[in-house]
């Protein structure tokens, strides 16, 4: 403290002070629930009455799981492939949304429609709408020959129904893609232009790596976010079937809500909160590979 | 600013209820038979009518038979209900996590004992440690049905379902139920004589109905590796195997909707809509057919069995005063009239659920006559052990079931396996 001047002690006071409501909310609500998961996940507790201290024994009872192995394996799997088509289903979004038409707020809002529907709703809707032999989905591919595909009820195919689904929620990323790309200057597409570039290479040289700062910032979301998936699987699936959409969140939910283990249950989440972390942390790491902050 | 502070008023009004009054919050699951909720709502009235000073507020919540979550984290918040309606077989597991408040005190304070009053199977199972964690209401049993129009369509005679010559063998049944298999042109199955796993089609009902036990309370154990169970599995392991295992989940999943809880509309069941010709179900199947179907002819008997064993299995529901009850007392005297005499007979009218208590036991004239099957199945039926580790032991029995339908997995290893999740779990309770 002796470096600070007066001065500069008060303004960080009011600064501290500021940014007060923040801290709270960080400590009180990431902070503190997270060191106490970290404590329940050492102890046997079933949600009510006394927890008792059982030392890393979920942890090795965890591991020693077939199906944690599996719901890690199907995690991944979605984290893996959904991530990156989401990406790209955003940009097409955004690039949809950017063109210059005078209707263009119409196509906005109806491309951005399907992310206002709550998971719930659409994952209802999907079980319909992808039923084996009168759903639309098969419906439309048997229109080109594609024979019929069991999406929810064929261990195969389960995941990838539910990686689909997710991208009818790609509208807000596609929002802050399109954002991303407002923000380049036309001059310098003005300049490449003259240089005779297609669309294409004005596309990959220009756009895509301005805006790779929001696909990292989409990436790091998207893998949160992807390693908790759990309304699809918990409404059209229910983990099933064969366990193929046993998700690690469905998992922990099983565990602490039908089977009354929450320890067991809090282990499982300190497991899938440190995946996420080294992810999040190995990505941002990556970053000054591939990320561009050339213009500003 | 009078209109707006009225408003308050009222508000708060409507959560405390009028002065001097007692409110008492009832939680059902969202997986509750239409009928049956009808039933609790007229018996709700009835209450109210009765006692001006102390009101049911009666709520339905999300929640399915072995899903308490939201019951849970209200209970823990503070702001769980007084009376919970609770999946009976899973009355031990919430008892054991401490969710449930013992009842014996309540009991000793009425000074009756209740124990002799209902049916054995059904107070067992709300039994944990020695103690009373809810009063029984309401029971079932599962049989087979049949449609006779399709049957008889496919040149079978009816004579092999007459109840009176007693269960088929599962030999015979399963030649007549192929008879029925239709494809179309691309080999999809578009009608299936039975799917043994539908429905009520459990591990449950087939373990039953070939003789197996599931548990064996003399060790403490689980027993699904029960040589009965195993041939109960087996059972369907073949049947898959002959359908073909793909191509019966996609029937499956084209007329049931998967996962079969809650997301197809009761009014699309196969069975009604002449896509299988038989399904083992229990009798809230009735009104749904009367309802729905009214001139579909269809008939009832016993699940098929080796040896002509007569099976069928019972569940049923309880009433549960969860931890931080606000007005445990109040909530005590109307567990008490739904569960006793009145509310139960009443119940059973509206919703046709079987009374729990053994003085309305042999009541036939409850139910219409349509009933009567499904009540002379209850001497011989069975019911779930009540375990502490009950709605795990369900789920993994499930699983298995998933595995052996899609002829992943033999039955005995599929077994195996439940027996190597659930027994260590269950171990643990021991102390």
């Amino acid at each position: 403290m002796a470096n600070f001047s007066r001065r500069e002690l008060r303004s960080l006071f009011t600064g501290l002070l500021c940014v007060s409501p923040w801290l709270f909310g960080f400590l009180a609500f990431l902070l503190y629930p997270l060191l106490a998961n970290f404590q329940m996940g050492m102890t046997d507790y079933s949600g009510f009455g006394d927890a008792t201290w059982v030392g890393l024994k979920n942890y090795q009872d965890l591991f020693a799981d077939p199906l944690f192995w599996a719901a890690i394996y199907n995690t991944l799997f979605y984290t893996i492939f959904a991530v990156p088509l989401g990406i790209i289903v955003a940009i097409l979004i955004a690039i949809a949304m950017n063109q210059k038409v005078r209707e263009i707020p119409i196509y906005r809002a109806l491309i951005y429609l399907p992310s206002i529907a709550p998971t719930f709703a659409l994952s209802m809707m999907m079980i319909w709408l992808m039923n084996p032999r009168f759903g639309l989905v098969n419906y439309f591919l048997g229109l080109f020959g594609v024979p019929t595909i069991n999406w929810l009820g064929d261990p195969h195919w389960s995941k990838i129904a539910i990686i689909l689904l997710a991208q009818l929620g790609a509208g807000p990323i596609g929002l802050i893609f399109l954002a991303a790309m407002r923000a380049i200057p036309s001059t310098v597409y003005d300049a490449a232009s003259l240089d005779g570039a297609s669309s294409w290479k004005k596309f990959y040289h220009i756009t895509l790596p301005l805006i790779t700062p929001a696909i990292l910032y989409d990436i790091i979301i998207g893998i949160g976010l992807g390693l908790q998936i759990f309304v699809p699987a918990y409404i059209m699936t229910e983990g099933g079937p064969l366990n193929s959409t046993t998700f690690v969140a469905l998992y922990i939910y099983n565990n602490a809500f039908k089977y009354s283990r929450f320890g067991f249950a809090a282990a499982t989440s300190g497991i899938l909160f440190l995946i996420n972390a080294l992810l999040a942390i190995s990505i941002f790491r990556s970053s000054k590979f591939w990320v561009n902050y050339d213009v500003e | 600013m009078n209109r707006a502070l009225l408003l308050v008023v009222c508000c708060c009004l409507n959560n405390v209820g009028a002065f001097g009054q007692t409110q008492i919050k009832f939680w059902y699951g969202s997986s509750t038979d239409p009928r049956e909720e009808k039933g609790y709502q007229q018996l709700v009235t009835e209450f109210n009518q009765r006692d001006p000073k102390v009101q049911i507020r009666i709520e339905k919540v999300p929640g399915t038979e072995t899903d308490a979550a939201k019951l849970m984290t209200a209970v823990r918040s503070g702001a769980g209900p007084d009376v919970y309606l609770l999946d009976r077989f899973t009355v031990a597991q919430r008892a054991a996590s401490g969710l449930l408040k013992d009842l014996g005190p309540y009991l000793k304070k009425e000074g009756k004992e209740l124990s002799q009053d209902y049916l054995d199977f059904a107070w067992k199972e709300v039994i944990y440690a020695d103690k009373v964690f809810g009063l029984p209401i309401g029971t079932d049993t599962r049989a087979l049905f049949y449609n006779k129009k399709m049957l008889r369509d496919a040149g079978i005679d009816l004579a092999d379902f007459d109840p009176a010559k007693g269960p088929m063998s599962p030999e015979r049944f399963k030649e007549i139920a192929f008879k029925l298999n239709k494809t179309d042109a691309s080999g999809a199955y578009t009608q299936l004589g039975f799917v043994p796993w539908l429905e009520q089609g459990w591990g449950y009902s087939w373990g039953y109905a070939f003789g197996g036990e599931f548990f064996d309370p003399a060790q403490n154990k689980v027993t699904p590796t029960n040589p009965g169970v195993v041939a109960g599995y087996d059972f369907l392991y073949n049947w898959a195997k002959d359908l073909g295992p793909e191509k019966a989940r996609t029937f499956v999943d084209t007329y049931w909707q998967w996962p079969s809880v809650g997301t197809l509309p009761e009014e699309q069941e196969p069975f009604l809509t002449g896509k299988v010709a038989m399904l083992l179900t229990g009798q809230w199947q009735l009104p749904i057919i009367k309802k729905y179907t009214p001139n579909l002819e269809y008939g009832v008997t016993y699940i098929p069995a080796p040896n002509g064993l007569k099976s069928s299995w019972s569940g049923g529901w309880s009433l549960v005063i969860p931890q931080g009850a606000k007005n445990p007392d109040a909530a005590f005297q109307f567990i008490r009239f739904i569960t006793g005499a009145q509310g139960q007979e009443e119940l059973a009218k509206v919703s046709g659920m079987f009374p729990t208590l053994k003085s309305l036991a042999g009541r036939k004239d409850l139910f219409p006559p349509e009933y009567e099957f499904f009540l002379s199945l209850l001497p011989v039926a069975q019911s779930r052990p009540p375990l502490p580790v009950g709605a795990l032991y369900w789920d993994k029995l499930k699983d298995a079931e998933e595995a052996v339908i899609t002829n992943s997995k033999k039955s005995q290893d599929a077994l195996q396996a439940v027996a190597a999740e659930v027994q260590p779990q269950l171990d643990h309770f021991k102390k």
